[in-house]
């Protein structure tokens, strides 16, 4: 893969894509060009450079590319909160995500849900996720696998999806923000 | 005074020639000479393996013409040593059937006999290169004829199901045809020919050779008087320029000219400004194009539908293969990067990953 000569953005975020798309035997190709993309020092408009830092936040996420949520959140670090810097939203969705993964590291290793560190987390991700949320509202539904609990099914093949289902147990105001009506009718039942 | 006009004659001629290859020169025709007859195959797409080819037959076909011409030059002067041996007679007889074309004092003259040595020796060179040149000129046409590529008709090419190109779903068959074919009127006289020459020759095989042997005896007879190894060198030069040419026409045919042909059959379907025009405004990022790389390994929600024109223009790619694509001699990236979207938008995203390997130049690593 060394042996690739095109540094043209554009390209490599394409080809990335198509590689990906194109099943198993690309896989890695899609994963080398994506890296490639996000290194190519070339200027670039920023919608492109937005969907090239996007996949490859995914590629981390995801585990494909080693990295986690530390790699992500180092790549998102600087991503403003203004349309022109995230017009899809995207680049917040995943940034809760990776915070969704770090809170999820930390309650295993035991810390409680009332550690100022978990609470600043929470924070952040209730932000990230209503700007995503402002700026398309399908991914609301689209997107609730990452925080609704797994089917049983699911669970016991060891689902590695639910990067906010630890968060979305932890908070009310993040039950509130992704499920507002479901939320509202659970206030409104009387007790018992 | 014979011998005087002989060399002002030949000092004439020589400085015409000199000018005239002089003023080609000047003109580039001798370089654009020299450039049709060794091409150059090192151009895209001819690829290594064809231009290695092309030089060892080229080095072969050199090795064979100056051993000829060495042999030539000699039986040439043999020749006139021969003539001269016979004395003034011979010569005489040389120069007039009659005998009666020159005096014994002039014949016997050394700058006469120098000439005339010049003049025998170019007569050879130019004899048996003709030869060889006429028999490789049938040699070439043979060669053309079993070379030229036959189109592959509708029915014999490969259905999708056994790995063939096929008709994707959704696309009307009317769509996926062309409404133009290149003439093959030429490809199947070729085949005709093929097999009716590979018919005879196996029926008149022994004829043949009798007949060979009949015209290499002639043109030794006429050249050399059947002396000198003519007998044995005229049908040398005869065969080796025949396979020669055969080789160099057939190589050609096979390795260039069916590239051609086919190019010029894909350009038949090429596809129209418009859809290419359209393909290249596709935005890189833009999801009708291929979807985005997701965290999630589900398939949460359909990317968005390209438009129909996107899907129009990418359907006038549909007949066109990528190894079709990319064996023409004039593809671009550009073409790759058209071709490559088409796939794409197509959601033949396998097909399409053939063309960024390509783009990317991945093959070489």
């Amino acid at each position: 893969m060394s042996g690739i000569r095109s540094t043209d953005p554009k390209l490599l975020l394409e080809a990335a894509r198509v590689f990906n798309a194109a099943g198993r035997d690309y896989r890695a190709a899609a994963e080398v060009v994506s890296d490639l993309a996000l290194h190519s020092a070339e200027p670039v408009e920023s919608p492109v450079r937005q969907a090239i830092v996007g996949d490859a936040a995914a590629l981390r996420l995801s585990g494909r590319v080693p990295g986690g949520y530390r790699a992500t959140l180092d790549l998102l670090e600087g991503v403003a909160d203004t349309k022109e810097a995230d017009m899809e939203g995207r680049l917040h969705l995943l940034r809760a995500l990776a915070n969704g993964q770090k809170y999820k590291e930390a309650r295993l290793s035991g810390k409680p849900s009332q550690d100022p560190e978990l609470v600043k987390i929470r924070d952040q991700i209730r932000q990230d996720l209503k700007f995503a949320f402002d700026q398309d509202p399908s991914l609301r539904t689209a997107d609730q696998h990452f925080w609704q609990p797994p089917p049983p099914v699911s669970a016991a093949r060891g689902y590695d999806e639910d990067d906010l289902w630890e968060v979305f147990q932890d908070d009310t105001e993040f039950r509130k923000l992704v499920n507002p009506a479901a939320e509202a009718n659970a206030n409104t039942q009387p007790p018992g | 005074m014979v011998v005087v006009l002989g060399f002002v004659t030949l000092a004439i001629v020589m400085a015409v020639v000199g000018a005239l290859l002089f003023a080609s020169d000047r003109l580039g025709l001798l370089s654009r000479f020299w450039d049709a007859l060794y091409p150059d195959f090192t151009a895209f797409n001819s690829g290594r393996g064809t231009t290695q080819t092309f030089r060892m037959l080229f080095v072969a076909m050199l090795v064979f013409g100056t051993v000829l011409a060495f042999w030539a030059t000699g039986a040439g002067i043999m020749r006139t040593a021969w003539l001269f041996s016979v004395g003034p007679q011979g010569i005489a007889q040389a120069l007039d059937p009659n005998g009666a074309a020159c005096k014994p004092a002039d014949c016997g003259n050394g700058g006469f006999l120098f000439l005339f040595s010049l003049l025998q020796v170019l007569r050879a060179l130019g004899g048996v290169l003709l030869i060889c040149l006429a028999a490789g000129l049938i040699g070439a046409l043979l060669g053309f004829v079993f070379g030229l590529p036959r189109p592959m008709t509708a029915p014999e090419a490969p259905p999708a199901a056994a790995g063939g190109p096929g008709t994707p779903p959704g696309v009307d068959r009317r769509q996926a045809s062309r409404a133009w074919e290149l003439s093959t009127n030429l490809t199947q006289i070729s085949d005709w020919l093929t097999k009716i020459i590979v018919g005879v020759s196996l029926v008149e095989a022994t004829r043949v050779w009798g007949q060979f042997q009949i015209i290499a005896a002639a043109a030794a007879n006429a050249l050399f008087d059947m002396r000198h190894g003519s007998p044995a060198l005229i049908p040398a030069a005869m065969i080796g320029g025949a396979v020669f040419g055969f080789l160099f026409a057939y190589l050609y045919t096979e390795l260039i000219v069916a590239l051609l042909i086919a190019g010029a059959d894909r350009g038949l379907a090429e596809p129209t400004p418009h859809a290419k025009d359209t393909l290249r405004r596709i935005e890189s990022f833009h999801e009708a194009l291929v979807p985005r790389i997701s965290r999630s390994a589900r398939l949460v929600e359909p990317p968005p539908s390209p438009n129909q024109r996107e899907v129009a223009a990418a359907l006038e790619y549909n007949t066109i293969g990528y190894d079709q694509l990319t064996s023409r001699p004039d593809v671009t990236r550009e073409d790759v990067l058209n071709w490559s979207r088409a796939k794409a938008v197509l959601n033949d995203y396998r097909a399409a990953a053939q063309g960024y390997v390509h783009l990317l130049g991945m093959q070489d690593s």
